[in-house]
């Protein structure tokens, strides 16, 4: 487990530091205090417990009573409890992804830590008051002060740093779903912290400060508030009357502020350790199958109660911090999808519906002619589906462990396969791939083609180490044979025992599953792990980030387990083991974008840098937006297949990124990223003069393995002579074209 | 060997059809001896008559009828079936009208039809007939089993004949309009403004290698550029099923089929199914980024660039050559 | 029943359900890039290009649609049968079109159906559509997406002696009557004609569904038949390349004989000057 940066470290060295303190003390014989000072009636305190605790347990049942509309989960969730314990821990405990955004970790920290340890604080004295074991007292009182002021004051940092941002910063995604529940928390806790110390303040003021000084200043926020109350000159008489109304307005805040946790955005406090717990284990690039599908009568999520109950319980957890939807490319491009609202829309839905499912059930009616509104189309619009990417920076943003991906194509499957109701751009891919196998319909190209010029070309026949896997978008799209060709070059450059599928190969699926259309999906995977193990495949070479992923993390469910490598993991390694030497020098500048199938979701960000680092003469500029953080290229779920809906093309706000590094050349790893810049740069670039070019970083190998003369494309785009012509897009027409 | 011809000709507004008149041409040429005739229906069918025989027809069946100037299919079919005596062959254009009649006719001689031939020859005493097929990456051709040999024919596939300015022939008469199982409710007849494309010279056409409909205003700005008078503008199917341009204009299979002197494709890859529909032009160039695109393969120049770079250049050197 | 006994033009009773007959064929994939398409001169046949399976043709889909669409606007039992002439491999596209919505297949597969052309095809389909009785409208394809002759729906309506509509981009049935919007060389057309009648439906029409899921899955259960030419009481000698009025002399890929010319040029102007100058030279100006 990561310590660094986790909030062990300043928890720890406080607490070091007030044991520390509290050894030094010089007297603290006696130390300690009157449980209930002043209080009128303490009994109260056990009411208002009471109280909060019914009112935890109804929430609870409330809320439980919803999830448990939902459907049983595919795979156990208490499988694979060491890791599920380490998440839980990891992300609901350490917080590792609040931290990513540097001022919300520091402040969330503060007013978890110190709601935390309040809690603790109150708890001890509950304990010393009403079991007989006794403790608060000596060092350790004096300790416990410390802290407790010191929590309490980390506290109304975090309070002051929450209030910063929303009220003085205008800081955007607060406002895109801002509640009255919002100002009633955080000014409810900074209420809370205050009231505490004064109530502290006003109690020292009448005991400690005058008795013992030396041990009052170990509370030292509340001794500097006893202290300049003493200015007023009150009277002993005066100040515990004081001291009582705000000793009910403590705990009458204190009490009502936990009992948000019911009714508003603070059971995160809860659930976001439990999402944590019950967080995937697998890779987020694998979705999940359809069992049985052949005996289904309903395909996907068309009804609320069609997700799991996990998916229900974690629309609890959304804290509506926005950062989904920051991410979003789609969002980031004005296109109607935003995370958030996603989920806040179907949390709604799902508290407006819960109930009258949940009562049609018990009276035997049809469950699923309760809701009003229809879940997919109404609820959440066709096009909102639509637009996502399934690129999962919302997941690796969500600080609560949301899966929204999943969601999406879970609805995505109603709308494909139940509903048939999809953009015909999609219709065609997706009919494409079931008559020709592949989705590039009107393609002028075999898969054959980029064989041409190339000699003798192995075909796999089971002998050969490894299959190189060169997929629809290798050998079908134009612009990306020389993609193909560079890396078939550098693969027998190697030595490296391979062969190729040709004629044979087919669709592994990938565009039918993240399109929704997983009948079709699961009828590819199935016959192509059938063909795999009948040619004897074992070790895979991808083009395309999308097959390593398919190939990767998908196809094990249907028996294929396989040994799958991108081709720049694979490269990689050769230029390490020195079968490759990249002696020709490219002078270029060079930046790189990380492709979502092969970066975020698959976490291959280095192997690509460390083939640039190779290559003599290129230097590198990182995006602003690059690694866990990079911004999808659009292609993504689907969408190559999609006509954008909304102000901009994400591929235009991706390629106005690259082209602002001033780069030369952009550089990638994925058939589809490189078709989006192949379009993106000239819309945001019209001069030619100039222009940045992109790149795969094969072909960028290429040059310098092999140099100048059969790159044609790297070497044009640095000016060097005698190269040829520089290979194009060419767009293929739909419907054999006319 | 003399073989009896007939064609079924059709009048625009009164007068011969040009196409018409292109299969008249070839029937003198495959007669060897037989006899022309013409089928007229329609106001001004006996006025267009002369015209017929200038254009190498012996004899004239006609029916000033004005119920027969929108094509009905009953009606015509019933009407040419009474001309049928004695031919050998019975030819019409691939038109609205060659579509509906030449299926229904053939099978009323029991036979079938050779639909949109690009020729229909003699060879070696047998005629034949050639027609494209499997989305025009294939040709095909026919020799008929039964008689009579009926053929759809497309325009411009046959040169008219020029020599025989005042020639006169025989009239038939042939009964009126008659009954028909199909009522017309109503017609929506395209504006025509301009060059018929399938009339133009020249024809200039972009497709979806465009990028967007403002891309046709490029298109359209080389189409002036040739002259308005003999250029017009035209659109692959990618295009118009995209919504850039009207389908009036679509070129290619199920589109228009045309055979100017020059066609321009910009930003077309070529698939089969474009290459149908203006294969038949006498000279085709091309800009195309790409430089492995198919509609290179049907050119006869070719220039690998982007539309966008070039086309403002070409427009002001067609300008000055003009 | 025949055009007679319906008393054509006047009204059905609309509590009698319609039948409609797809015509579905199965062809060669049109989209096999021309580098892959071979002709074996020797039989006239196209060469099956490999990793290339046959599909539906394209039209035929649409046709189905229409008639889909016409089944769901009636809102009773119209029953759609799916017909096609071909090898066992049709079945595919048979099934395809009842994963669409069509009620039952007909298979008519038989050596004797082999060769033949649109006269003895429409012989053939015709018959079948005899045989199955009761039939209100046939849809077809306005043309086989391989041979593109266009001409087999109306040898069908003659056989059968029915009115047809060609090139359809909306079909209505009500009433007996059947209201077709029909695609001119320069426009549009509609005509009302009385059933039974057979229409020809073009792109213009729109696009064929994508079937549910459910639908794909139910189409797997739904029957289809075979049938020979005997159960059809055909005459071999009329059918198949027996029947065939249009022999097929030479199939064949014309060879381009244009070489392409690329022209040169350093800038744009220069590219322009350099072709003008050598259309000019070619008298086209």
């Amino acid at each position: 487990m990561r310590l660094v940066g986790a909030w062990w470290i300043p928890a720890l060295t406080l607490s070091a530091v007030g044991v520390y303190l509290a050894m030094q003390a010089s007297s603290s014989e006696g130390a300690g205090r009157d449980s209930f000072f002043n209080a009128a009636h303490p009994w109260s305190v056990y009411v208002f417990m009471s109280a909060l605790v019914g009112l935890l347990v109804y929430g609870l049942v409330r809320h439980a009573t919803l999830w448990r509309l939902g459907a049983p989960t595919q795979d156990s969730l208490l499988a694979q409890l060491p890791l599920r314990l380490k998440n839980m821990t990891r992300l609901g405990l350490a917080q590792d992804k609040v931290r990513r955004d540097r001022y919300a970790g520091i402040m969330h920290w503060c007013i978890f830590s110190s709601v935390l340890v309040l809690t603790i604080v109150t708890a001890q004295v509950a304990i010393e008051d009403d079991t007989p074991l006794e403790f608060l007292h000596g060092r350790y009182y004096l300790f416990f002060s410390f802290y407790g002021d010191l929590f309490g004051l980390i506290g109304l940092v975090g309070v002051g740093m929450a209030m910063w941002r929303r009220y003085f910063v205008d800081f955007a995604r607060i406002r895109w779903d801002e509640r009255v529940e919002d100002h009633l928390i955080i000014v409810g806790l900074g209420l809370v912290l205050i009231s505490g110390f004064l109530v502290e303040a006003f109690r020292i003021e009448v005991t400690e400060l005058t008795q013992e000084p030396d041990w009052a200043k170990w509370s030292f926020v509340s001794y500097g508030i006893a202290n300049f109350f003493e200015i007023f000159e009150l009277s002993d008489s005066q100040i515990l009357s004081v001291h009582s109304w705000v000793w009910w307005a403590h705990i009458g805040m204190a009490f009502s502020w936990l009992g948000l946790i019911v009714f508003t955005r603070l059971d995160h406090m809860f659930f976001a350790p439990v999402n944590a717990f019950f967080l995937r284990t697998d890779s987020p690039g694998r979705l999940a199958k359809i069992p049985n599908i052949e005996e289904r009568e309903v395909f996907g999520v068309g009804f609320v109660q069609d997700f799991t109950w996990k998916q229900l319980f974690e629309l609890d957890a959304c804290v509506r911090c926005g950062r989904c939807t920051d991410v979003c490319p789609a969002n980031i491009a004005g296109q109607p999808l935003s995370p958030m609202h996603l989920i806040q829309d179907l949390k709604g839905h799902l508290s407006s519906v819960g109930p009258d499912i949940q009562r049609a059930g018990n009276e035997g009616k049809d469950q699923r002619a309760v809701s009003p509104l229809a879940l997919v189309g109404e609820v959440i619009k066709d096009e909102t589906l639509w637009a996502c990417r399934t690129c999962g920076a919302c997941m690796q943003e969500c600080p609560v462990m949301i899966e929204h991906v999943p969601t999406i194509v879970d609805m995505r499957r109603y709308l494909v396969m139940d509903e048939a109701r999809l953009p015909q751009t999609a219709q065609v891919a997706l009919q494409n791939i079931e008559m020709r196998g592949h989705p590039w319909s009107g393609t002028a190209l075999e898969r054959t083609t980029w064989m041409d010029g190339l000699g003798d070309v192995p075909i796999y026949d089971g002998t050969q180490e490894y299959l190189y896997w060169v997929g629809c978008s290798g050998s079908l799209v134009e612009r990306n044979l020389p993609i193909t060709q560079a890396v078939f070059k550098l693969l027998r450059e190697s030595g490296t025992s391979f062969g190729v599928m040709g004629q044979e190969e087919t669709c592994n699926g990938d565009p039918a599953r993240r399109l929704g259309n997983e009948y079709l999906f699961q009828m590819l995977a199935e016959q192509l792990v059938v063909t795999f193990k009948e040619k004897n495949v074992q070790r895979v070479i991808t083009n395309c980030p999308h097959c390593f992923n398919t190939f990767k993390n998908e196809y094990p469910q249907f028996g294929g387990n396989f040994e799958v490598l991108h081709h720049t993991e694979f490269l990689n390694s050769k230029l390490q083991d020195g079968s490759l030497k990249a002696t020709h020098e490219v002078n270029a500048t060079l930046t790189y974008h990380d492709s979502c199938y092969l970066g975020r979701i698959n976490g291959v960000y280095d192997a690509p840098r460390q083939i640039m680092e190779f290559v003599p003469g290129a230097s590198v500029t990182e995006m602003q937006r690059s690694k866990s953080k990079g911004l999808c290229c659009g292609a993504g779920g689907g969408n190559m297949w999609l006509e954008e809906v909304g102000e901009r093309r994400v591929n235009h706000v991706r390629s106005e990124e690259a082209i602002a590094t001033g780069a030369d050349q952009v550089i990638s790893n994925c058939p589809f990223c490189i078709q989006m810049f192949e379009d993106g740069v000239p819309a945001m670039h019209p001069e030619e003069e100039g222009r940045m070019r992109p790149f795969d970083v094969a072909e960028l190998l290429e040059q310098a393995v092999f140099g100048p003369a059969t790159a044609g494309g790297v070497a044009a785009a640095v000016g060097v002579e005698g190269a040829s012509g520089d290979a194009s897009e060419s767009e293929a027409e739909p419907g054999g074209g006319d | 060997m003399a073989r009896n011809i007939l064609v079924v000709g059709e009048l625009v507004e009164g007068a011969l059809s040009p196409t018409t008149a292109e299969l008249l041409g070839q029937s003198t040429r495959l007669v060897d001896g037989g006899l022309v005739a013409v089928a007229l229906l329609g106001s001004g069918a006996s006025g267009a008559a002369s015209a017929a025989f200038e254009a190498g027809a012996d004899k004239a069946f006609t029916s000033d009828d004005a119920g027969y100037d929108q094509y009905n299919s009953d009606q015509w079919v019933n009407a040419v079936e009474a001309a049928l005596d004695d031919v050998d062959a019975v030819l019409m254009a691939q038109s609205s009208v060659g579509r509906d009649m030449g299926p229904r006719l053939a099978a009323r001689q029991n036979t079938a039809a050779a639909m949109d031939c690009v020729d229909v020859s003699d060879d070696d005493g047998t005629l034949k007939a050639t027609r494209p097929a499997y989305g025009g990456n294939a040709l095909a051709e026919y020799s008929f089993a039964a008689s009579p040999a009926v053929a759809t024919v497309r325009a411009k596939a046959f040169e008219p004949i020029t020599s025989r300015s005042g020639a006169s022939g025989e009239v038939v008469e042939l009964s009126g309009a008659g009954e028909s199982r199909t009522t017309i409710q109503g017609r929506e007849l395209a504006e025509v403004t301009g060059l018929l494309i399938t009339d133009a010279k020249v024809v200039v056409s972009g497709g979806r290698g465009l990028g967007g409909p403002e891309g046709f205003e490029q298109v359209e700005a080389l189409a002036t550029a040739f002259g308005t008078s003999r250029a017009a503008v035209g659109a692959s199917r990618a295009a118009c099923d995209l919504g850039w341009y009207p389908v009036s204009q679509q070129v290619g299979l199920t589109g228009k089929v045309v055979t100017p002197d020059l066609y321009v494709a910009i930003a077309i890859s070529g698939a089969s199914q474009h290459m149908a529909g203006c294969s038949g032009s006498k000279m085709i160039i091309a800009i195309n980024r790409d430089p492995d695109a198919n509609i290179f393969q049907n050119s006869r120049y070719g220039i690998v660039a982007d539309y966008k770079a070039v086309l403002p250049a070409l427009i002001e050197a067609v300008k000055a050559a003009s | 029943m025949g055009p007679e006994e319906r008393g054509a033009g006047g009204p059905t009773d609309v509590e009698e359900a319609m039948h409609f007959v797809v015509c579905a064929k199965q062809i060669p994939d049109p989209e096999t890039p021309p580098s892959a398409f071979k002709i074996d001169e020797t039989s006239n046949k196209v060469v099956p290009a490999q990793g290339f399976q046959p599909v539906l043709s394209q039209f035929d889909g649409i046709a189905a649609e229409a008639a889909l669409r016409i089944k769901e606007a009636a809102g009773d039992d119209t029953k759609i049968t799916v017909l096609s002439m071909g090898a066992e491999s049709a079945q595919a596209a048979i099934k395809q079109v009842l994963a669409m919505g069509a009620d039952e297949g007909v298979l008519l597969q038989d050596a004797a159906f082999e060769g033949g052309d649109s006269h003895a095809t429409a012989k053939v389909l015709a018959a079948a559509i005899e045989k199955l009785g009761d039939v209100d409208a046939v849809f077809c394809g306005r043309q086989a997406a391989d041979w593109d002759m266009g001409q087999v729906g109306l040898l069908i309506a003659e056989a059968l002696g029915w009115p047809a509509a060609i090139l359809a981009k909306d079909v209505q049935i009500a009433d007996g009557t059947m209201t077709t919007t029909r695609v001119l060389a320069n426009g549009f057309e509609t005509v009302a004609q009385p059933i039974p009648a057979v229409v020809t439906v073009s792109n213009e029409f729109g696009e064929p569904r994508y079937p549910k899921l459910q639908q794909i899955m139910q189409a797997a259960k739904k029957t289809v038949t075979t049938m020979t030419h005997d159960e059809l009481g055909l005459d071999p000698s009329e059918i198949g390349a027996a029947g065939a009025r249009l022999k097929l002399e030479r199939l064949y890929v014309p060879i381009s004989n244009t070489q392409v010319e690329i022209i040169e040029g350093e800038t744009p102007e220069d590219l322009a000057k350099n072709l003008v100058a050598k259309l000019v030279a070619d008298k086209l100006f």
